[in-house]
């Protein structure tokens, strides 16, 4: 059955969640009921008939009679709450003829989208010579992006990084745009983050020239790839964001386990809600991060429940060091513990850190899964062994984790990128409590 | 200027710095070698070599000092509903339920988990009602975490309290401390404060003030007479005034009810004792120390002003064995048409200096029966002041002899002073005027007092409003909300006390 905090993250914003809140009372609806599939009801509103409210609990799809362009509306998020904390109250149990006919329209669509893909596999592509033309202009436009940001990284160093167009914000954003229309949207993501984050980071005199090394060497890496191994070259495909070249290298590498959800961030850009999850097998002791997108306007459904764990098959992305993986369905949510902490201290994870880098030197960050506690300053994380990194974290947070760990050690994930460690989740008792928000 | 010099090189740009530095380290160098022509491609090869380097050569650091010794909770943490609740609660969703749910936790014997003590204690920071059960609530961890963060330390009073506690900074450590060794040696802790005292913050004296203020000693009274009236701080003399006014047999209780008894009197006129005021006709200059302010406020005359403050500095039970009367009969006796306003203000005064000394039994319907309302606040805070120093069963009687007295608007602003629900075997009569509001309609109720209202039924019987409220076919804006927060609060119910924790 639902969970609240699976409702609480599809909400569109805080109000729609507060007024779904309200409506999860019974007294607010005439009727109601539920079936393995699907949850229906008939809200009482202010208009003459109740509204006909009914949620698909495969992808918490919804549909209502009221007139909100909110999606999912407040009634269809009262019907999931009532029915995620208080499911007897959801009585009946045959659909009425409204459910019976979304559900039937819901599954001719389904029937019909699967047939289409399957034609159009079959179909082949339409054009062969059209999509290898295609192909090359896309490559020849990614090559032009490439040569531009090296272009510009040359000229930037002979001026110096302290010169003021290296600092503008505008300069950098305006080249992350260049390379969009370039069709390279991983390496304006990676442009975009020193308009965003290097030039505002208090280090920014070391840490600039730093990361415009790193930028370099993937402009000249990405230019001689064809003499790279594949797994190197899908790396560089996947930081540009030629996904299409990418899905032509694949061998599959596949990984079944018991996956520990353990660290979520949900943030938006570009009107694009991201939803990027760190799970840990318990048998495989592998990271996987795992990406979901949704428009800001629609739902951003999530199978893997935060702090749970899903009996799964993932799907590794190609790469050097591979980490961003695909669910396989069906997923299956157990009831576990708390997972053990692989590594035993900050120098394992360091170790780790070092071995990564020597195969894979484009590395952001690596995520972790060790027994924390903050210093007496609240500035670093210290270990069993009393090593201790900096830890970067608002004086919110760092009071919060402070109050939880109460000078005892806790299991925390996160992220180390480095220079610092970040918190994104940490366990408060039997409780895997998440320290950034997972609701937009 | 930054130490490394290839990062030097690169903020100056090539054009300026033809120069490579060396390799950082002599495990680049042979790496280092082909970059040394100082061009833009060799410097970013450069820096990317050294990113990558310092990236994985990065080494942990060992803690300093002591190790801490953890926390150990030896009670269980409140199971996670309970916990959602109190984030939604302290994230402003239904916060006029925060006391309550705290009230239930309490119970529980459970302790708020470390995720929500930061916030909690914030709260308890903006409300300081809320700090009673804090610390019962947040064990060992929000004492911790009270000890290491100054704007929680008034946490401490409730803790454990050191025996240097008073040579520190923080005010409430000094404060538990003087309230523990009033507790334990009062002469040692009457002898510390004193020595001090002058050089005391004017906050800090009032706080003490008013900590002896709460159990007067005999052996205070000196200190109070020659130190404690004398403060410069009229909140303090305040304070010194209540102390004093509660000593058995002290001085400035004598001083006050000689004066008192040369202005108000029980005289008999025709065939009924009848309290007449003569109001003093000058201000003696010695009053002033005791708490008589000469100068008037702007439209009163200086005769009633006096007279008012006299009366005042007498705790309302002591009146009747002034006067030799009973209590029912000091309140039933009719005042001087004259001085009448003069008279209740005085008392009100008084009841308001020493609620538990007001015998609000007999001064309530006294008030309520007054034809026209002296200016000294509203009647129903005054009331509601009077009514907290009862005991819960008597208190809920009262409001249900006041509900059919009182104006349905004045009725819900007393029931929404100190919301509570009624012990059993009181408080029918102020329900079903609940019932009649909020069924019936009429009253205009706004939405926060349809909260607060909610906070009067006792759990047992809200369902049955509930489910009275549901088979309406329409309510008002007021009753939608007093049914949400009856809904809320059967959920918090539900979630402290049937809950595994």
């Amino acid at each position: 059955m639902l969970t609240s905090d699976q409702v609480t993250a599809i909400a569109p914003d805080a109000a729609s969640l507060k007024a779904g809140r309200d409506l999860s009372t019974r007294r607010k609806w005439q009727s109601a009921g539920h079936d393995t599939e699907v949850l229906w009801g008939l809200a009482l509103g202010s208009g003459q008939n109740p509204y006909q409210t009914r949620v698909a609990l495969s992808d918490l799809s919804s549909k209502c009679s009221c007139p909100s362009r909110k999606f999912p509306c407040k009634h269809a998020i009262g019907l999931m709450l009532m029915a995620a904390g208080d499911p007897v109250s959801l009585s009946e149990s045959s659909r009425p003829p409204w459910v019976v006919e979304w559900m039937e329209s819901r599954q001719s669509r389904e029937q019909k989208a699967a047939e289409k893909a399957v034609n159009s596999e079959k179909r082949g592509p339409v054009d062969e010579k059209a999509a290898e033309k295609r192909k090359a202009q896309r490559q020849e436009r990614i090559r032009d992006g490439m040569d531009l940001l090296r272009q510009s990284l040359l000229d930037f160093t002979r001026e110096g990084h302290g010169s003021a167009p290296v600092r503008s914000v505008q300069t950098w954003e305006n080249l992350a745009k260049r390379l969009i229309d370039s069709q390279a949207p991983g390496m304006a993501r990676e442009v975009r983050a020193i308009s965003e984050r290097v030039l505002h980071d208090p280090d920014v005199e070391r840490i600039l020239p730093l990361e415009l090394g790193r930028l370099y060497l993937l402009v000249k890496a990405f230019e001689r790839r064809d003499e790279l191994d594949e797994a190197a070259r899908a790396e560089l495909l996947s930081l540009v964001g030629d996904r299409n070249s990418l899905g032509e290298m694949l061998p599959e590498d596949r990984v079944s386990d018991d996956w520990f959800v353990a660290g979520r961030e949900l943030t938006e850009s570009d009107g694009l809600v991201t939803s990027a999850s760190w799970l840990i097998g318990r048998s495989s002791g592998r990271w996987a991060r795992v990406l979901r997108f949704a428009p800001v306007s629609q739902p951003l459904v999530e199978p893997l429940r935060f702090g749970a764990t899903a009996e799964a098959q993932l799907v590794f992305q190609p790469g050097l060091h591979p980490l961003r993986a695909t669910v396989q369905e069906p997923v299956v949510i157990k009831p576990s513990p708390l997972p053990d902490c692989r590594e035993s201290g900050l120098a394992d994870l360091l170790q780790r850190q070092a071995e990564v880098l020597s195969i894979n030197p484009f590395l952001r960050s690596l995520p972790f899964l060790i027994e924390l506690r903050p210093s007496a300053d609240g500035r670093a994380l210290v270990d069993r062994e009393r090593s201790s990194l900096p830890w970067c974290a608002s004086a919110d947070l760092a009071m919060r984790v402070d109050a939880i760990c109460s000078g005892n050690l806790r299991p925390a994930c996160g992220e180390w990128d480095g220079r610092q460690l970040r918190l994104l989740a940490i366990a408060d008792g039997p409780h895997w409590f998440s320290l950034v928000p997972l609701q937009r | 200027m930054n130490a490394d010099p290839l990062i030097t090189v690169a903020l100056l740009g090539c054009t300026r710095s033809p120069q490579m530095p060396a390799a950082p380290d002599d495990r680049l160098a042979s790496t280092w070698e082909p970059l040394s022509a100082s061009g833009p491609e060799e410097v970013l090869m450069a820096l990317a070599l050294t990113g990558s380097m310092l990236k994985a050569g990065v080494m942990t650091a060992m803690e300093t000092g002591e190790p801490e010794l953890g926390v150990i909770e030896t009670q269980a943490d409140l199971s996670p509903a309970a916990v959602d609740s109190l984030m939604r609660l302290l994230s402003g969703e239904w916060e006029e339920f925060l006391p309550e749910w705290m009230e239930l936790a309490s119970l529980t014997g459970s302790l708020v988990p470390g995720r929500a003590v930061p916030d909690l204690l914030r709260a308890a920071n903006r409300k300081r009602a809320l700090r009673p059960l804090i610390s019962r609530l947040t064990g060992q961890r929000g004492q911790r975490l009270a000890r290491r963060h100054a704007e929680f330390s008034w946490l401490l009073v409730h803790g454990e309290t050191a025996d240097d506690a008073w040579d520190s900074d923080r005010p409430e450590e000094r404060l538990a401390w003087f309230s523990l060794m009033r507790r334990e040696d009062p002469d040692r802790a009457r002898e510390v404060m004193s020595a001090q005292w002058a050089g005391e913050e004017g906050s800090m004296r009032e706080s003490l003030a008013r900590i002896i203020a709460t159990s007067p000693l005999k052996g205070d009274e000196a200190w109070l007479e020659s130190v404690g009236l004398k403060d410069r701080r009229q909140e303090v003399r305040e304070q010194v005034l209540v102390a004093l006014g509660q000593l058995e047999g002290s001085a400035f209780r004598e001083r006050a009810a000689s004066r008192a008894t040369a202005i108000l009197r029980s005289e008999k006129r025709l065939f009924k004792n009848v309290l007449t005021l003569n109001p003093p006709t000058e201000h003696a200059p010695h009053w002033a120390g005791d708490g008589v302010k000469e100068k008037p406020p702007v439209g009163t005359g200086e005769k009633a002003w006096w007279a008012r403050q006299i009366i005042s500095l007498i705790p309302l039970c002591d009146w009747p064995g002034m006067l030799g009367c009973t209590e029912d009969e000091l309140f039933s006796m009719p005042l001087d048409p004259d001085w009448a306003e003069v008279i209740v203000l005085g008392w009100i005064d008084s009841a308001m200096r020493w609620p538990a000394k007001a015998m609000p039994e007999c001064l309530i319907p006294m008030i309520l029966e007054l034809k026209s309302f002296p200016a000294a606040g509203p009647r129903h805070v005054i009331i509601s002041k009077l009514l907290e120093t009862m005991e819960p069963l008597p208190r809920h009687r009262m409001l249900d002899l006041l509900g059919p007295q009182m104006e349905d608007p004045e009725f819900v602003a007393l029931l929404t002073c100190k919301p509570e629900p009624p012990p059993p075997g009181a408080g029918s009569v102020a329900l079903s005027i609940l019932d009649r509001l909020f069924l019936g309609g009429g009253t205009v109720i706004e939405r926060h007092q349809a909260r607060l209202l909610a906070r009067c039924v006792p759990y047992p019987e809200i369902p049955t409003r509930l489910i009275a409220m549901s088979r309406l076919p329409d309510l008002t804006p007021a009753a939608e909300e007093f049914a949400r927060a009856l809904e809320f609060r059967q959920a918090l119910f539900l979630q402290l006390t049937s809950s595994p924790t």
